[in-house]
């Protein structure tokens, strides 16, 4: 019974899985985009990728047929367990192992951190209007309005703008200047495309306007773990150019030492 | 014979990159001096100033996916052709350039092959338009959809230089609206003063012209972004239509709008020959600044067609150095014709980079040639680095194939006109495409190698030695690490943009899902190979099919419609991508052929 352990900790370690792992999360998500292309991305999101398990359902020569599938998350945490196995069991304890060891536990980091988005992560729409302070953040499901969050502070537009190139009817850009109002303080910021404004928790995005310009659409998003995907990813790339330039030097060194 | 082989490939170039471009494809209507003239002189379109060769050649492309057009049996340049349309309206309005390639439209309007011309939508007006505003969403609707928008398109074309009425000519057109409205003005003053109703016959034929112009107008809003605004005011650009309608036009603008309509008049006139004057007082008038005059000339020279033909020369070349005899001369001449053709695609990149002041890669039509340019680019490096000449033959047609496909891309209108709004943010474009495509293009060259490399191995029937494939498939493996470094770090940028500017990281947006799969399929077939589950065919085998995820995630799930990323929609690609993934997969089932044991 001792060896149990290490039986699953071989299971786990294997490259086999990994290789399992690697080309069925890249069938899985193929799959998983004829799916969105029926039901749409939301639903194909619920549906495929935040679940354990799957059915991917299409008719072909009068047939219904049912594939079943293993979800996202099910392929998520076995990759877990597979990077930090095999992690365990192959790093080398020296400068190349360094790189190696720092990719993978970023990845590892990167897939916590999308377990994490989906647990904490909220996002919904607003619309302010000018004069009316709006507290309230909507999702929309089926074409039916939601209420998501009350914020602990209101948002009222005080302008809106929206920018033309020159001589043409394409959109440069559009901007709202919002004022929050929290506890008796009042705040104001600028909300552009691609630029948008934080006030407590929440982060607001351009997102739309109606009316003319009358109301403008906003994004809302609380996300606390928002930085931590760009956190890993910078990680990984740092810990991928340190495993090349380790490689070329040591090639380089090669050289030297077959050149004297 | 070496050095033969490579002066005279030299020599060959030369003469591919200069062929034609002193007598190329005009001449319909114009000496090449008046129609250079009229080529460069500055238009707005769309937001941008651009010479009037460019805007005519979007319109023209819009129309008939070409941008040269057979006039009475005759090359016409796209400036050409528009000053027919402006000129000869009503012959223009029955020459076949409208194209479509779709069956019933082509079957409804009774027409032989795709081409057909305005007169033929005209006459089945009614049955098109029912077709173009059903709800119903087939692909004939929208064919009929867009034959509705490139009637209008025309038809704003067709008085974009000038404005003339029924057989009038444009002249008389304007004055006859002055006279119309100074009479209709004093005769509605006149009745205010005797108090009476205004006598509706004196003013009823200036309700009928402006009602005309009106319609006309309303045509020119629909089609905003394809205006070409050639008048110039002290406010800005317009058409004539609005200088017609102008109550009070500046001199400027007057004598721009009177330069415009003289000319038209004159080859209208079949007067060809005695436009100078109207073209050298538009030069003077417009002075077009030094980049217009470059477009212009980048136009003309059309660098990335000569590009084509030289990487497809190449190709040639590398089907004959077969012959044992011949390999080293044609290798040799090979490699010129790839260098050149090379040079040629990073100067025609360096050209729109100037033209746009933008990153190299802005939409689908740039993002192939870039990629075939890094993918070239890689190859004659390692080319001259390890001396082997199978990356020439990889070279070629990825060089030959980004071309084609770029100057091919239907109607996706490479109008170097303004993005929306979204991407507007050249930092993180860059940022996220170009590690992006250097990736992807990375796939494709350990993908195009392996499948030749296992094509070799297959003619000579399991006969090549187990150790050159080692030595092989350690580049094809060197390749997809750089490939999965490039993808994945384009791919998570990406991600990262998106987060700074929408809230949300990752979307399971079609595109995204593709280079996703792209980067799993890279380090599966590397973990495999690195833990030497899988030996060097394997690997070449994962390589070929590495080749069919990209292309699915490049060109396929643009074919599925929806999602984000729909920019580049091509529509009717699925049996190029299908062939290719077959052609791949074949390529990949070749690595069953054994090698030969020590």
């Amino acid at each position: 019974m001792k060896e149990l352990p290490l039986k699953i900790f071989y299971i786990f370690s294997s490259p086999i899985l990994t290789a399992f792992l690697l080309s069925y999360a890249a069938a899985f998500i193929f799959i998983a985009t004829l799916a969105s292309s029926q039901m749409g991305i939301a639903q194909m999101q619920a549906q495929f990728i935040e679940s354990w398990a799957a059915v991917f359902h299409f008719e072909a020569a009068g047939l219904d047929i049912f594939i079943p599938l293993i979800g996202g998350k099910t392929i998520g945490v076995l990759a877990l367990a597979n990077i930090a196995a095999a992690a365990l069991r192959f790093t080398r304890r020296n400068i190349e192992g360094f790189g190696f060891a720092m990719v993978h536990a970023a990845l590892a980091l990167l897939i916590v951190s999308g377990f994490l988005q989906g647990k904490w992560r909220m996002e919904g729409a607003m619309e302010i209007q000018k004069g009316e302070p709006a507290t309230a953040v909507y999702k929309m499901e089926g074409g039916k309005k939601f209420l998501l969050a009350t914020l602990p502070f209101s948002v009222e537009l005080k302008n809106f703008e929206r920018q033309n190139y020159k001589n043409s009817d394409i959109a440069k850009g559009y901007s709202s200047l919002v004022e929050f109002r929290y506890a008796g303080k009042k705040i104001e910021k600028l909300i552009s495309m691609n630029e948008p404004a934080s006030f407590g928790a929440w982060t607001f995005y351009q997102s739309s306007y109606a009316r003319g310009g009358e109301t403008s659409i906003l994004m809302a998003v609380k996300n606390p773990a928002g930085l931590l995907p760009t956190v890993s990813i910078a990680l990984i790339l740092i810990g991928m150019a340190f495993t090349y330039a380790v490689k070329i030097f040591k090639k380089s060194d090669e050289k030297v030492r077959n050149n004297s | 014979m070496k050095k033969y082989a490579i002066i005279l490939s030299f020599l060959a170039c030369a003469l591919i990159a200069c062929f034609g471009f002193f007598f190329g494809k005009r001449g319909a209507l114009l000496s090449p001096a008046e129609e250079s003239a009229l080529s460069r002189l500055p238009v707005m379109k769309n937001g941008r100033l651009m010479p009037l060769s460019s805007a005519s050649a979007d319109i023209l492309r819009f129309l008939c996916g070409k941008t040269s057009f057979k006039i009475n049996g005759k090359n016409a340049s796209a400036a050409e052709w528009l000053a027919y349309a402006n000129a000869h309206e009503a012959d223009a309005e029955s020459l076949p350039f409208f194209k479509t390639d779709n069956r019933e439209l082509q079957n409804l309007l009774g027409i032989k092959g795709r081409y057909y011309s305005c007169r033929e939508i005209e006459n089945n007006f009614e049955k098109v338009w029912n077709a173009a505003v059903a709800e119903e969403r087939s692909p004939f609707n929208k064919a009929c959809r867009i034959a509705i928008e490139k009637v209008a398109v025309f038809e704003n074309a067709a008085r974009a230089l000038a404005l003339s009425e029924g057989n009038k000519t444009p002249r008389e057109t304007y004055d006859e609206w002055q006279e119309c409205v100074n009479e209709a003005a004093r005769e509605i003053e006149k009745a205010k003063e005797q108090n009476r109703k205004p006598d509706s016959q004196k003013v009823s034929k200036t309700f009928g012209m402006l009602k005309s112009f009106q319609e006309k107008k309303k045509v020119e809003e629909g089609q905003k972004s394809s205006n070409i605004l050639a008048i110039q005011t002290s406010e800005g650009w317009q058409t004539p239509l609005d200088t017609v309608l102008d109550r009070s036009p500046d001199e400027g603008e007057l004598n721009v709008f009177s330069l415009y309509a003289d000319l038209v008049e004159k080859i209208s006139k079949n007067q060809n020959g005695e436009i100078s004057d109207e073209l050298d007082g538009l030069e003077k008038t417009l002075n077009p600044p030094f980049k217009i005059r470059f477009e212009n000339f980048a136009n003309r020279l059309d660098i990335f067609y000569r590009g084509a033909i030289m990487y497809a020369a190449a190709a040639l070349l590398l089907l004959g150095a077969a012959a044992k005899r011949l390999r080293e001369p044609l290798f040799a001449a090979a490699a010129v014709f790839i260098i050149c053709a090379f040079i040629s695609q990073t100067l025609g990149i360096a050209a729109r980079m100037y033209i746009q002041m933008r990153p190299p890669v802005t939409n689908m039509y740039s993002s192939v040639i870039f990629a075939g340019w890094a993918a070239v680019g890689i190859s004659l490096f390692l080319m001259f680095k390890r001396g082997k000449k199978i990356y020439a033959i990889a070279a070629a047609p990825i060089g030959f194939l980004s071309l084609v496909v770029a100057i091919n891309l239907p109607y996706s209108g490479d109008t170097m006109g303004r993005m929306i709004a979204v991407l507007n943010s050249n930092f993180w474009l860059t940022a996220h495409i170009v590690p992006m495509m250097l990736g992807y293009c990375g796939v494709f060259l350990a993908g195009f190698a392996a499948a030749s490399r296992l094509f070799f191995n297959a003619l000579k029937l399991g006969k090549v030695s187990a150790e050159s494939n080692a030595e092989f498939a350690k580049t094809v493996y060197a390749i997809l690490c750089f490939a999965l470094v490039f993808s994945f770090a384009g791919t998570m940028l990406g991600g990262v943009w998106a987060n700074l500017s929408w809230g949300r990281f990752w979307g399971w947006d079609p595109k995204e899902n593709g280079a996703l799969m792209v980067v799993l399929w890279s380090a599966f077939a590397i973990h495999l190979y690195a833990v030497k589950y899988i030996g060097a065919r394997g690997l070449m085998a994962l390589a070929c099919l590495a080749s069919v995820v990209a292309a699915w995630a490049w060109f396929g799930v643009n074919m599925l419609g929806i999602g984000l990323h729909s920019y580049g929609f091509t529509s009717g690609g699925w049996k190029y991508l299908v062939g290719f993934a077959a052609i791949q997969t074949a390529a990949a089932a070749l690595a069953l052929v054994p090698c030969r044991k020590k």
